[in-house]
């Protein structure tokens, strides 16, 4: 057995079996694989059966559950989020409810379960639990219901037979309806039951063959990877869980960041808003998306409701991933990487950060511990994200933009790629050929060629090279269409591309 | 829906039900096949895949995979007490391939394990050694290399050539339809016990609960009596589990005989993609003759099949797409070949429309290539050519030889101008995509289908819709 040696904050035990409620029950789970996910676990161990596999990997939502904690006012907190690639040891102090779960009294259904009844939201029903329970999240948490929203509520659930109308329909008659005295009361009980099981003692579950570490402070983290570098860092697990589900790898050892309390903060500084490893994309997107509306209109298309409830933005700079989307909006705004290997902290510029395809400058114990986002950058700051589907789809072709102008020159232009190299990689020939030109149409046109010199990028089943480059150059032509006040209807905005059309 | 005579109807048909189990599926209640609370000795299956297109077996070693601690029992075409054929008809799918393989996937054994983490380890300790063979995987490629099934199908009627020829105008093009995954929300599934004597009971996720007992039957030498099959429901199947559900129900219940213990088969999602048919792509090239005011006199139209591996139902498939390739229009003068190509790829089956789509994409295709040449709007050219109304004084009659008694595409088409503000929308749309420099509105226009309610082989009678797409 070979599992980390990990000493408490107090400087005892570690504990070895977690403490969660389920469903209203307060559960103690040891002698389980640190790989074990939840979705098993309900179905294998608990003969919960009704959160469903329709592809365990984070994309059908067939296996939505919610995850409910309580915030820093002790008020209860409601994720969605895929079962099937949630490892076990995440569920540490929290309350998970699953499909089983939402009825009241003599098995009255829950208002989520009536309203898709009522609707004829389903046809074969496999699909139906993870509905109810998207549905039920956005309920709990009293957002997701209207019109404008609706959509990215469900944006992670697949149905196939169907037809998302119904659904939709169900969906939208939640939003005046009344919770039922029992749920009110229910909840109340929650609150108090997440309360005993509160604690900050670490915590470390294995079968003897794999474990999972759920440190809870910043030292002990870092020491305890840095003594271990061959442990696997788990953040949101929305890759990792495929290495497991998918491709059967064997981790021995992980060590999750998600219940660090420096982890989870996004610190203000006087030039920097810091992201911490814990803090989730719709976290994120719920602090910054404000601030720049750009950035909040690629996070909407990121992944899914589930899949921002899990991953992570450090998550998706720490795997390198040359399609990854935040990458190119986060080099835009000038972001820098914070590296940490115990008590040495570096932090270096995050497009160095990528130094080639699967390999990055983070040496053997070191982890990411933070992403600095500049906070004054600019209004022309911009990001476009082309893929096949609108939602819950990988990039073929990603772009963030910045420039700077003066009187009428650009002085200053950083245009980020993705998808078009094997890192997130700077179109230098395109900044270069915009510097110290007038700004207007012509000299994005213009410089819009160099993107053949600054890529060779591959053909694969999200795109061809040829529409790689054409895409690419079309998106530094509308950059600069859409700063210089031309008007290029956001196709990302419903209600833009609805106006267009009727 | 009113009925013909106005009023609407006592009975089911004109109330909103509720779907019968929709309590069930809302609470999480209702079972499928994986959600079968099974004995705790049930074994877990996977199958070992082909990795190579079109390959010779030259050994095949699976004695670490049978080794491996909690593998029960490794099967293979050698095991296979019956006949080695999980095909609906035609006996051309085997179980497990035997020395050849014949697409990337295809299953070759199958591993029966304590649990499926068991097996996913085990499996990797098969050594198969193969000589590749030359693989024809798309539709140019079979039709370069005349890889059929069988030979060309044709529905002909009247004098093509000569009216082709004698046409004011002529053209010619071709249209390339994608394939489709089903994605049947919950993946291929069965679970099998077997029972006292030959007994043997198999749960299973499809649509064709007496095929997959014929062929649990066949392939493990039992009478048909002795397979018991039971579905409760389905998780999705559009098609998808017509024929392709045969390989998992016999593999499991061949495992659950063998082994003696309840056995389960289970696709994973990316098994599934990779082990089952798809919708056929086509490759559709034609040859119209036409007049100016754009009354089409003759079509020759090739439909070129992706049909894969084996049979399966293409066949059948192929006469939907045929019958239907002059869809709702009288082309008077019409020769249609289907070319059922064979390749290297899993074998195509049954999905919703089962061909009919892709015979009617090819003639709307043919329309909208003489609205453009013509320079007119799309309408226009498919009213010139619709099947006679119900009401005129001759019928039009099918490729095929059936008399269209009952057209009333005019009528639906013009509520549809009507209700729609066809022409207004159309005149909108033209305004502002002439003034919007990058970004152009969707297009506005109308595609019929005539759909042939019977299976085409009987030529049964035909009814004309339309279908308003924007
Ligand atoms: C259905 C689905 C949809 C998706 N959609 C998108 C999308 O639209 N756009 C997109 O860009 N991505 C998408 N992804 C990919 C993924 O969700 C993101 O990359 C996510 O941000 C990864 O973060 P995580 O916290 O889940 O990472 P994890 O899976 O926990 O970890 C990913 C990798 O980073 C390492 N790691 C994690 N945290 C740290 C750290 N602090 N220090 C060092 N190493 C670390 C891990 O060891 C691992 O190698 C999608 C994934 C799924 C399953
Ligand atoms: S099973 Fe599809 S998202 Fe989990
Ligand atoms: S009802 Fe079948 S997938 Fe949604």
């Amino acid at each position: 057995m070979d599992t980390l040696p990990i000493v408490g904050a107090d400087g005892g035990d570690v504990r070895n079996y977690l403490t969660f409620i389920l469903n209203g029950k307060t559960q103690r789970v040891d002698n389980i694989a640190g790989d074990m996910t939840l979705l098993k676990w309900l179905r294998n161990q608990k003969s919960l059966v009704g959160s469903k596999e329709g592809c365990a990997e984070g994309d059908c939502g067939a296996c939505t559950v919610a995850i409910v904690k309580t915030d820093d006012t002790g008020n209860l907190t409601w994720r969605s989020v895929n079962a099937c690639i949630v490892f076990m040891g995440m569920l540490e102090g929290c309350a998970v409810i699953t499909v089983e779960g939402l009825n009241g009294p003599d098995s009255e259904l829950h208002p989520c379960q009536k309203a898709l009844i009522d609707f004829h939201g389903s046809q074969c029903g496999f699909c139906t639990p993870g509905f109810v329970m998207s549905l039920f999240t956005a309920w709990s948490n009293k957002h997701g219901l209207m019109a404008e929203d609706i959509d990215d509520t469900l944006a992670g659930n697949l149905c196939r037979c169907t037809g998302y109308r119904p659904i939709v329909e169900a969906g939208l008659s939640l939003k005046n309806a009344k919770q039922p005295q029992w749920e009110l009361d229910r909840n109340e009980i929650l609150k108090k039951e997440l309360l005993k099981i509160k604690s900050s003692e670490p915590v470390e579950i294995t079968n003897g063959k794999n474990s999972f570490s759920v440190p809870t402070n910043y030292e002990d983290f870092s020491t305890t990877y840095a003594d271990q570098p061959s442990s696997t860092i788990v953040s949101g697990a929305t890759d990792i869980g495929l290495w497991v589900t998918k491709q059967n790898r064997n981790l021995s050892n992980m060590i999750w960041t998600g219940r660090v309390k420096e982890f989870s903060k996004i610190d203000q500084q006087e030039d920097f808003i810091i992201i911490r490893p814990a803090v989730t994309h719709q976290e994120a997107m719920e602090k910054l998306g404000s601030k720049w509306p750009t950035i909040n209109a690629l996070w909407k298309r990121f992944g899914s409701v589930q899949v921002r409830n899990s991953g992570t933005v450090c998550g998706n700079l720490a795997n390198g991933s040359p399609i990854g989307d935040l990458p190119p909006a986060l080099i835009a705004l000038g972001s820098l990487i914070e590296l940490t290997n115990r008590n040495k902290k570096r932090k270096l510029p995050l497009e160095e950060f990528f130094i080639e395809y699967g390999r990055q400058d983070r040496h053997s114990g070191e982890y990411v511990s933070g992403v600095f986002v500049p906070n004054k950058s600019g209004n022309n700051f911009r990001c476009y994200k082309l893929s096949k589907r609108f939602d819950q789809d990988i990039s073929a072709v990603m772009m963030g933009a910045n420039l700077s102008v003066e009187k009428t020159k650009i002085t200053k232009a950083t245009i980020c790629f993705g998808g078009m190299a094997g890192t997130p990689k700077r179109a230098t020939e395109v900044e270069k050929a915009l510097l110290d030109q007038p700004f207007e149409p012509q000299s994005f046109i213009k410089a819009s060629k160099n993107i053949n010199k600054d890529f060779d990028p591959l053909t694969d089943v999200r795109g061809s090279a040829d529409y790689r480059r054409k895409a690419a150059q079309n998106l530094v032509m509308k950059y600069g269409y859409e700063l210089t006040g031309s008007f290029v209807p956001n196709l990302a905005d419903r209600n833009q591309v609805e106006n267009l059309v009727s | 829906m009113k009925d013909t005579d106005g009023s609407a109807k006592e009975g089911i048909v004109h109330k909103a039900i509720r779907h019968d189990s929709a309590h069930k599926h809302v609470s999480g209640a209702a079972k499928y096949v994986d959600d079968i609370a099974v004995p705790p000795n049930t074994l877990e299956i996977l199958l070992g895949q082909s990795k190579f297109a079109h390959a010779k077996i030259l050994s095949m070693d699976l004695s670490q995979v049978e080794n491996f601690p909690g593998v029960i029992k490794v099967l293979t075409a050698a095991d296979i007490p019956g006949t080695n054929d999980c095909s609906p008809f035609a006996g051309d799918d085997p179980i497990f391939a035997e020395n050849v393989v014949s697409y990337l996937g295809q299953s070759v054994f199958a591993v029966v394990a304590e649990d499926i983490k068991t097996a996913r380890n085990a499996i990797e300790l098969a050594e198969i050694k193969y000589e590749e063979l030359p693989a024809v995987i798309n539709i140019d490629q079979a039709l370069e290399t005349g890889n059929v099934l069988g030979p060309p199908a044709v529905i002909e009627c009247g004098k093509v050539d000569q009216a082709l020829a004698k046409s004011k105008n002529k053209l010619e093009g071709k249209i390339i339809l994608g394939g489709q995954e089903h994605f049947y929300l919950e993946g291929q599934a069965a679970f099998a016990i077997a029972g006292e004597d030959t007994d043997i009971v198999v749960h299973c996720s499809t649509q064709h609960p007496t095929e997959i007992q014929h062929k649990v039957a066949m392939a493990l030498g039992l009478s048909n009596h002795d397979v018991t099959v039971i579905t409760r429901r389905m998780g999705g199947g559009f098609g998808g589990k017509e024929s392709q559900g045969n390989l998992p129900a016999i593999v499991a219940a061949l495992a659950a005989k063998l082994t003696g213990r309840p056995a389960k088969l289970i696709y994973d999602r990316d098994d599934d993609f990779i082990l089952t048919g798809k919708r056929h792509d086509f490759q559709i090239s034609y040859k119209v003759g036409f007049e100016d005011n754009g009354l089409i006199n003759s079509v020759i139209v090739d439909q070129a099949m992706r049909c894969g591996m084996s049979w399966d139902l293409s066949e059948a498939i192929a006469a939907r797409a045929m019958c239907h390739a002059e869809n709702s229009y009288f082309i008077k003068n019409m020769r249609i070949t289907s070319h059922r190509l064979k390749t290297n790829t899993q074998s195509n089956t049954a999905f919703r429309g089962f061909g009919g789509p892709q015979g009617i994409v090819g003639m709307e295709r043919v329309i909208d290539h003489v609205a453009h040449h013509l320079n007119v709007d799309p309408l226009l050219v498919r009213e010139r050519n619709f099947y006679p109304h119900k009401t005129s004084a001759t019928h039009g009659i099918t490729p095929y030889g059936q008399t269209v008694h009952d057209c009333i595409i005019q009528d639906i088409i013009s509520e549809l101008k009507k209700t729609s503000d066809y022409a207004d929308r159309r005149k909108d749309i033209e305004k502002f995509n002439k003034n919007s420099e990058f970004f152009k509105t969707r297009d506005f226009s109308y595609s019929c289908k005539v759909w042939d309610f019977l299976q085409c082989k009987l030529f049964k009678p035909s009814r004309c819709t339309a279908t308003c797409l924007q």
